[in-house]
Formats: structure tokens, C-alpha cells, sequence
């Protein structure tokens, strides 16, 4: 499956960046999932998991409140606070 | 040379045990200072991801009618002033307060009220009869989310409710290791035109993508500005905390030298009239003898 590439911020510093191959967020308007070569978007997020797969790995965090911005094969995640 | 060895000896003593001191705050400071820079640039990206994400999306929705882009004719002006809680940092807090006054000395028409962040600001303008809203102090030397959000939040009440019709911010802005600059910035109203250079800037190119907004452009706006807002204040509280500790450390390696200086020329003094007593005692020693 295709990757794209992930940088994760929060007001304090960058949490994670790296090639992912899907993201799932809590989206303002229920849970939406990301893949390779999803259309640009910007959306809210709400409070919820966060869940990152890698080619094996799956890393969630829990993040309450932010930002989702997709384009060309980067997504953007500006979180408010994640753990 | 009047003065006894004795007392020169007790002075260099006072001053070798002041040099252990500001050696020491000189290192500290040192350290802190590190820690400060990384924190500031770690903080960095946030700030930068959201001012792109915000010029993107003030030049498609229609921001003009939003009311922080408003432009007013009030004359209640804010001026949210940055100091440190310490001093012991050279001229840091004093350049920063001299910038405050002389602004608000030509623009005399306004009506300033203070907002002062940090002891020392909040103490010298408390002093000096300036009317100020808010204080926070004892910031504990790290920038801190929750405190930029809730003094954004309070700012941003202040002009919403119309108590203030802009907002400035004076900030020691952190330009090299050796240096730091106090600045005046306007934080509200904002204005869109400075927010687009920075796009410009990041060669934004392929910025022209055609979004989807989810809900809607204008809640993300709206979500978006108050964050936009406290992460330029936390961003201005890392640079305070950062410049405060460039120039505690110069003012403390200063110091140490003033110092050192200071003991050598006391010593050389100690040394000679060490030696002019040794002299007096011989000659009276020898023309005893003499006499005898």
C-alpha cells in the first residue's frame, strides 16, 4: 500500500514525522481516515484517537482539539495536546 | 595610598567570593539558555504550520468582515509589555521599559492601558502611575501552553468587548546569541496583509489547492484564529525567556570580568603598600640603629 508522509505538531515541539500508510482522526464531523493520495483538506479535529499504521507498527495517541491539513501526500496534524 | 593591606585584603577577598557568584549565575544562565533556544525552536514549526494554514485561508474566505481583522477608530489601546521576573540582566528589563515609554510618550492621543507580563515591568509601571489591566507574574522561566492560551483568551475579550481597541505587544525579540532587540508588534487587529508575506516567503506555490473544508471554511477560521493567537503568544514568551537568559549570561561574563580586573588592580595595590611598610619599618630599624 501506498505511503504518505505525517508531521505531527503541538505548540511545544514536533512529535512525530515519518511515512505512514493510513491516519484515522477524529474529524469535526466524526472519525475520518486518510490515505495516499487523498484529496487537499482542512478540517477540525475533536477530542478522540488518533491512530497512525505503519508497514507493521499502529501508534495511537489521544489528542483533544487541532487541526487536520492534507495536500499532495502530506498530512499535517496541528494538535492543541496530544498523548 | 592610604588604606591599610589589611582592609585591600579584605576587599579582594569580598570580590573573589562576588566572582564565584556571577561565574556561577554565568553558567547557570548558560545552561538555561540552551534549554530556552530549544524549547523556542521546537515551538517554531507550530507557529509557522499555522500562520501558512491562516494566510491560506484568509485569502479564500472572506476575512475582511471578520471582526479581528477590523480596524477601529477607538483610541483605548493595549500594550501587553514582556519582562523577566529577575533582574541581574543588564540593561534587559531597562531597554525593554525605556521602548514602552518613549511609544507611549509620542502617542500621547491614545489611551494606553499596560498588560504586563513579568515582575519587573509589572513593578516599574505599577510604580510610575500607569494603569495596568492585568499582571502575571512569577512565570517560572518556561513558556507555558495553558498561560499563553488563557492571556490570549484575556486579550482577546478585551478587544472583543471594545476595553481595548487595539493590542500591541512589546517583546525582547531574540536576534543572535549576543543579541536581543525590544520590539513593539500589533497583535490585534490583525491585519491580513501581514499575515501573507510569510506564504510568499515559504514559496507557496501549489497553495492555490482547492480545499476541502470540513465543517465549514468559516468554523475553521474561527477555530483557527484564537490558536494562531496564543501560539504567537507562546512563541513571544519562548523569545522573552530566551533573551532573558542570552543577556543574564553577557551581563554575568561582564561581571566576572569587572571582577577579575578589579582584584588585580587591588592587588597590585595591596602589593605596594605591603612594600612601603616593609620600607618604613627598615628605615626606622636602621636609623634606631643609627642612633643608638
Amino acid at each position: 500500500m501506498a505511503d504518505f508522509h505525517v508531521q505531527i505538531f503541538t505548540p511545544e515541539k514536533m512529535l512525530f514525522e515519518g511515512e505512514v500508510s493510513s491516519l484515522v482522526a477524529p474529524g469535526a464531523e466524526g472519525y475520518l481516515g486518510v490515505l495516499a493520495h487523498h484529496a487537499p483538506l482542512v478540517t477540525t479535529l475533536g477530542d478522540g484517537t488518533l491512530t497512525l499504521r505503519q508497514a507493521k507498527e499502529v501508534t495511537e495517541y489521544h489528542i483533544s482539539g487541532g487541526f487536520l491539513e492534507v495536500h499532495d501526500n502530506q498530512a499535517t496534524v496541528l494538535a492543541d495536546r496530544l498523548t | 595610598m592610604p588604606q591599610s593591606t589589611k582592609e585591600l585584603r579584605r576587599r579582594i577577598r569580598s570580590i573573589t567570593a562576588t566572582k564565584q557568584i556571577t561565574r556561577a549565575m554565568e553558567m547557570v544562565s548558560a545552561a538555561k539558555l540552551r534549554r530556552a533556544q530549544e524549547v523556542l525552536l521546537a515551538g517554531r514549526p507550530y507557529a509557522g504550520r499555522l500562520q501558512e494554514l491562516l494566510s491560506f485561508l484568509a485569502s479564500s474566505a472572506s476575512v475582511d468582515s471578520h471582526p479581528l481583522f477590523e480596524a477601529r477608530e477607538g483610541d483605548r489601546e493595549v500594550m501587553v509589555v514582556f519582562t523577566s521576573d529577575r533582574g541581574l540582566c543588564g540593561g534587559f528589563n531597562s531597554n525593554m521599559m525605556k521602548l514602552v515609554e518613549r511609544h507611549l510618550a509620542n502617542h500621547p492621543e491614545k489611551d494606553w492601558s499596560l498588560y504586563c507580563i513579568g515582575k519587573r515591568g509589572a513593578e516599574y509601571f505599577g510604580k510610575r502611575g500607569w494603569q495596568i489591566i492585568k499582571r502575571h507574574v512569577d512565570l517560572g522561566g518556561k513558556p507555558d501552553s495553558d498561560l499563553a492560551t488563557l492571556i490570549s483568551h484575556e486579550l482577546l475579550e478585551l478587544f472583543e468587548s471594545g476595553q481595548a481597541d487595539a493590542v500591541h505587544l512589546a517583546y525582547p525579540s531574540f536576534v543572535t546569541l549576543a543579541i536581543n532587540k525590544p520590539i513593539i508588534v500589533k497583535f490585534l487587529n490583525l491585519d491580513p496583509a501581514e499575515l501573507s508575506p510569510a506564504e510568499d516567503g515559504e514559496g507557496g506555490s501549489d497553495r492555490e489547492l482547492d480545499y476541502i473544508l470540513e465543517p465549514s471554511a468559516k468554523q475553521v477560521f474561527d477555530s483557527l484564529l484564537p490558536r494562531y493567537l496564543s501560539s504567537k503568544i507562546y512563541i513571544t514568551m519562548a523569545e522573552l525567556f530566551t533573551s532573558e537568559h542570552s543577556a543574564r549570561m553577557l551581563a554575568m561574563n561582564n561581571a566576572t570580568k569587572n571582577c577579575d580586573e578589579l582584584a588585580d588592580a587591588l592587588t597590585l595595590q595591596m602589593n605596594k603598600a605591603r612594600q612601603t611598610q616593609i620600607t618604613n619599618e627598615l628605615i626606622e630599624i636602621v636609623s634606631g640603629a643609627q642612633a643608638v
